[in-house]
């Protein structure tokens, strides 16, 4: 974990005509290995819908915080 | 000495902000005291979203240009060809360089530099394909189209985020009504291809959109992310394995930011400028803005967007110069119309905070769609509302 650079931080409380899985899906597209996307969300239904998309796609969850209503969760190569 | 505010880059967003701009800061203008310039390649302005109705034959060329100049407040200088073509936005000498050498200082910046299409990141996609995005294939779609006599119809976005976000949905259902209206419908398989599950990343609108799809027998192959195509053999693959011929392929290609913004290291790795969600100033620059489709925001790439954007950028930057006008925040305000057939549409209307309710499609929302694109010229890009 300390070694993991965060790339960029995304806010995706109010994600747009993309989704968080578009927007998420590029951004982790571009990353390099030790390198990871730090993901904010509202919502467990939203938590849910990336850890799964992470799986299928091969990304990993390295780290989920829960503060208040939002997730914070670090994604990686 | 007078203050210059440069727009880097004219078209939708760039066009309304300065004439936004204009409005705002009148006084100031009319005594000399305030510059405003707009720096853009194009002599000309496209409006984009008419090309996907001229792609149907339902808007002409003509239509959806005119000159830029035509559209500005005349106190507002505007820069084209070299003069305006930018090679490098240098923020920390507050000065933007054009390809005739020339250094263009600037006390404020407003970034509007828009999108451009990467075909080159998936191989022989831009040889195999049509798209309504690009003028010149547009109008290669509509004569395609009304020589298309039954096949498979492939429509794919490379791609999210792109500009224009419901486009590739209005293109299905308009491709779907247009061939039932020439009696195409049953020799033609329409199948759409997204890169996330669904139709649309929107769960509302993907919801009402799928049953819409569902209704008119549209195959749709979801998370599709295409790796490259055949141009010789029709095929278009994906990174999850699925291959499917084609006889017309309609593409969305990937969008990145401006070259520009690449070249002159401000922007992520897909060249979208970092952006402050509220105040729409480029992060760490407080003299700065960033408007439309230039943003890193995870909003709607459309021109409504910018239209919103353009309030709160023009509002900030009058402040930051006469300091009597507050701060005012985006609200991560959108509104697309989405046509569902060749004579009916419903639209979409969110923010940060809000989510849309679509109406049941309808004549009305059609036209108002096509009155909101003819009164673009004369009220949108002026900045008369």
């Amino acid at each position: 974990m300390d070694q993991v650079k965060i790339y960029k931080e995304l806010d995706l409380t109010s994600a747009g005509c993309a989704g968080p899985l578009g927007e998420l899906n590029q951004v982790a597209g571009d990353l390099k290995e030790g390198e990871a996307v730090k993901v904010i969300l509202e919502g467990k239904e939203s938590k849910l819908l990336v850890e799964s998309w992470a799986k299928k796609k091969g990304f990993k969850v390295l780290d989920v915080k829960e503060e208040g209503k939002k997730y914070v969760m670090l994604i990686a190569k | 000495m007078a203050k210059r505010i440069i727009i880097a880059g004219g078209n939708i967003a760039g066009t309304i902000v300065a004439n936004r701009l204009a409005q705002k800061l009148d006084e100031e203008l009319n005594k000399g005291e305030v510059e405003i310039v707009v720096l853009n390649k194009s002599e000309e302005h496209v409006y984009l979203p008419g090309q996907l109705l001229m792609a149907f034959g339902l808007e002409t060329p003509g239509e959806l240009v005119r000159k830029e100049r035509s559209l500005l407040d005349r106190r507002i200088k505007f820069l084209h060809g070299d003069a305006g073509t930018m090679t490098k936005i240098d923020v920390e000498n507050r000065q933007v360089i054009t390809a005739d050498g020339k250094p263009h200082k600037y006390d404020y910046l407003v970034i509007s530099t828009g999108v451009e299409y990467t075909w080159e990141e998936v191989p022989g996609y831009k040889e195999a394909s049509l798209t309504p995005y690009e003028f010149d294939s547009a109008l290669k779609m509509r004569e395609a189209l009304e020589n298309f006599q039954g096949g498979t119809v492939v429509i794919n976005v490379a791609k999210l985020p792109h500009r224009c976000p419901v486009a590739p949905i209005e293109t299905t259902l308009m491709l779907d009504d247009y061939l039932r209206k020439r009696g195409l419908r049953e020799k033609t398989r329409i199948v759409y291809t997204y890169p996330v599950e669904g139709v649309f990343a929107r769960p509302i609108t993907n919801k009402m959109m799928k049953g819409i799809f569902e209704q008119r027998g549209i195959e749709v192959h979801s998370p599709f992310n295409v790796t490259s195509v055949n141009p010789n053999e029709k095929i278009i693959e994906s990174q999850e394995g699925e291959k499917i011929k084609f006889d017309m392929l309609i593409a969305v290609p990937p969008n990145q930011g401006a070259k520009v913004i690449g070249d002159s290291g401000i922007g992520d790795r897909r060249r979208w400028v970092p952006t402050d969600k509220l105040t729409l100033r480029m992060k760490n620059h407080s003299d700065v803005y960033v408007i439309g489709d230039a943003t890193d925001l995870p909003v709607s790439k459309a021109g409504s967007t910018a239209d919103f954007e353009s309030y709160v950028v023009a509002n900030n930057l009058a402040n930051d110069i006469k300091g009597n006008l507050g701060v005012k925040h985006y609200g991560g305000d959108v509104l697309c119309y989405i046509a569902t057939g060749t004579d009916q549409a419903t639209y979409i209307r969110f923010s940060y905070t809000m989510n849309e309710s679509p109406p049941p499609p309808s004549y009305i929302h059609w036209w108002g769609k096509v009155m909101y694109n003819k009164m673009y010229w004369t009220v949108t890009a002026k900045a008369n509302i």
